[in-house]
């Protein structure tokens, strides 16, 4: 059988789950969006979420990152169970995502974008906010300094300054990449971080996630629809059809899984 | 053509009048700023909390008396700080089912509110006389006349609400200009962001707008003192379109542009005055109506011309400010 070819090479590798999704069931009154879907994700992997439009991926993602409620099911973070807890929360254990339409914070500079993140800054606090400011400059001082690195990194240096408003989509796509890296996550889930994105801007993108992958030991989880791109960037693929896990297992593997075909040919029964 | 007796007799006394509303209504527009032009929160009460401010700072100032409740002859500052602090526990009760809701909600208990606590004012009697309401002395008076005779006493009005003025707009620059305020400008963008950037949401919209709703607080305790009288005749729902009129006008968003607004509504609501006083073009009551019909064109007017204000940081009004449907993306 297919799945447990897929499971046993999974066992293969070292590497125990950072995230696994345990028979997580979502329903929206009568629409079953996600049906008891199970998956995991390997520590330091880059792992493609593929499937048919309606397949439930961006409500998986809202259930792992908090922002829905699953009627049933759990969601374990690095062996804690974090179902149920808030999005600030899961972000701040170190699981952030990105949206499938890029979320502006228009009337904010690109600077103001990079510092919102980091966490437990002083002046978050409104009385340190009027009265220290000397701790407050110091942080941002040293704040500023990683979100130059980084905006250099994600060649968006030179529009420091500039209204994130003012950004082309796929800038705006880096710069929510680069704004979440700022709480140095240990997963990233990026719903369809290429679409709209020109091919060259592209190419930068899937070089940011694979260095960023490999440097910085950053585990990734992609949604995206370009299946040539899915199987070149990500180690393993999880396909969901119809609120559930249909295949999960190397790129090569659900290239030739006739059930993968079949949902995505929309064949009958 | 300036005709009326009155005004040149009392030029000085006359400015004064108007600078002291500006610096009150500047209050409440710094008030409201802090929540609408910083933090997105559409709080259309804003008289509600003026209210709450004067009616508990005119309670604490005022002699024992049995025809209302309590009057606890407290010196003025302990009116000033009470009112700031009722007014800013009332929000706080508000806010605590709203905040969690879309943001429409807010506006509709804000709205609600000030309604209901006008008619708890006027119907309570026992609280503060109801529609006769209560006298509240000027604080400092006696004071300011042996030191300063012959001074127009309305000046110490002035000094104490321009001190209060660069008091709260230091603080709210402050607040702007720090971790806490960028905070406040992502859930303006978009709440959904600063929740996934790992801001807790509810928190921070909650401070905001409890702040907001004490510096409102602070001006309804001037205003008590200063008309030297309260009662809900002075809290109808039309003042809060004032202060949203002074924040527009003077650029949401811009602590300067709020006070700046302030000055300008003024100028708008004095000038309609000469027209009648001076001009005599409409009656007084022709007037009062007019004036509503002109508050509507002059909306209109900055919505189609400079929709962001004279000072304004934001590039549009009622865009922007986070799509309050959905909360997250569907499939």
């Amino acid at each position: 059988m297919q799945t447990e070819q897929t499971e046993s090479e999974a066992s293969e590798g070292v590497t125990e789950p950072i995230l696994a999704v345990e028979e997580v069931t979502k329903t929206f009154g009568e629409l079953l969006a996600v049906d008891n879907c199970s998956f995991e994700i390997e520590d330091g992997s880059i792992t493609g979420l593929i499937g048919p439009n309606g397949a439930g991926k961006s409500t998986m993602f809202n259930v792992i990152s908090g922002f829905y409620q699953p009627d049933s099911g759990t969601v374990r973070f690095n062996d804690e169970d974090i179902t149920g807890l808030p999005p600030n929360e899961i972000a701040h254990k170190g699981l952030v995502r990105t949206f499938q339409i890029t979320r502006d914070l228009t009337e904010m500079t690109v600077m103001e974008n990079m510092m919102l993140t980091p966490k437990n800054q002083t002046g978050e606090s409104m009385f340190r906010a009027v009265f220290d400011r000397g701790t407050i400059d110091r942080e941002n001082d040293a704040i500023a300094e990683r979100a130059d690195e980084l905006l250099e990194l994600f060649q968006l240096d030179h529009l420091r300054d500039e209204f994130s408003g003012n950004l082309s989509g796929g800038q705006r796509k880096l710069l929510e990449m680069a704004r979440m890296l700022m709480l140095e996550p240990d997963v990233m889930l990026l719903d369809e971080p290429m679409a709209g994105v020109n091919p060259t801007l592209e190419n930068d993108i899937v070089e940011r996630i694979e260095a960023l992958n490999r440097e910085e030991d950053v585990t990734f989880m992609i949604v995206e629809h370009d299946m040539g791109l899915v199987m070149d960037l990500c180690d393993r693929i999880v396909v969901m059809n119809e609120g559930t896990d249909l295949a999960a297992g190397p790129p090569s593997t659900i290239q030739n899984d006739e059930r993968v075909l079949e949902a995505y040919l929309g064949g009958g029964s | 053509m300036i005709g009326a007796p009155l005004q040149i007799a009392n030029v000085e006394g006359y400015l004064l009048t108007v600078l002291i509303w500006v610096g009150i209504y500047g209050l409440m527009a710094l008030g409201l700023n802090i929540q609408w032009g910083q933090t997105g929160l559409f709080n259309i009460g804003v008289i509600g909390f003026v209210a709450v401010g004067g009616y508990t700072s005119a309670t604490l100032t005022i002699p024992p008396s049995s025809s209302y409740f309590g009057g606890f002859g407290f010196p003025f500052p302990v009116g000033l700080v009470g009112g700031m602090l009722a007014a800013g526990f009332v929000a706080f009760l508000i806010a605590i089912p709203v905040l969690r809701l879309r943001e429409d909600y807010l506006a509709i208990a804000t709205i609600g509110f000030q309604e209901i606590i006008r008619l708890v004012y006027l119907n309570e009697e026992w609280y503060a006389g109801g529609p006769r309401g209560l006298r509240v002395e000027a604080p400092y008076r006696d004071l300011w006349e042996s030191a300063l005779p012959g001074v127009n006493f309305n000046w110490m009005w002035i000094i104490m609400l321009v001190l209060l003025l660069v008091i709260f707009y230091v603080v709210l620059e402050r607040l702007n200009n720090s971790p806490f305020g960028r905070v406040l400008k992502s859930i303006r963008e978009d709440e959904d962001v600063a929740l996934a950037a790992g801001k807790y949401v509810y928190g921070y919209k909650m401070r905001s707008f409890v702040f907001g709703c004490m510096i409102m607080g602070a001006a309804g305790s001037i205003q008590a003192h200063y008309i030297g009288y309260i009662n809900p005749d002075f809290f109808w729902p039309l003042i809060t379109f004032y202060v949203w009129i002074a924040l527009l006008l003077g650029g949401s968003g811009n602590n300067k542009g709020a006070i700046l607004g302030a000055g300008i509504l003024m100028l708008f609501l004095e000038g309609t005055n000469l027209l009648k006083a001076d001009l005599a073009l409409v009656s007084s009551t022709q007037l009062d109506a007019m004036r509503f019909a002109l508050v509507g064109l002059l909306l209109v007017g900055l919505m189609q011309y400079r929709p962001e204000g004279v000072l304004g940081e934001r590039r549009s009004l009622f865009e922007g400010g986070g799509d309050s449907g959905g909360s997250a993306d569907a499939d």
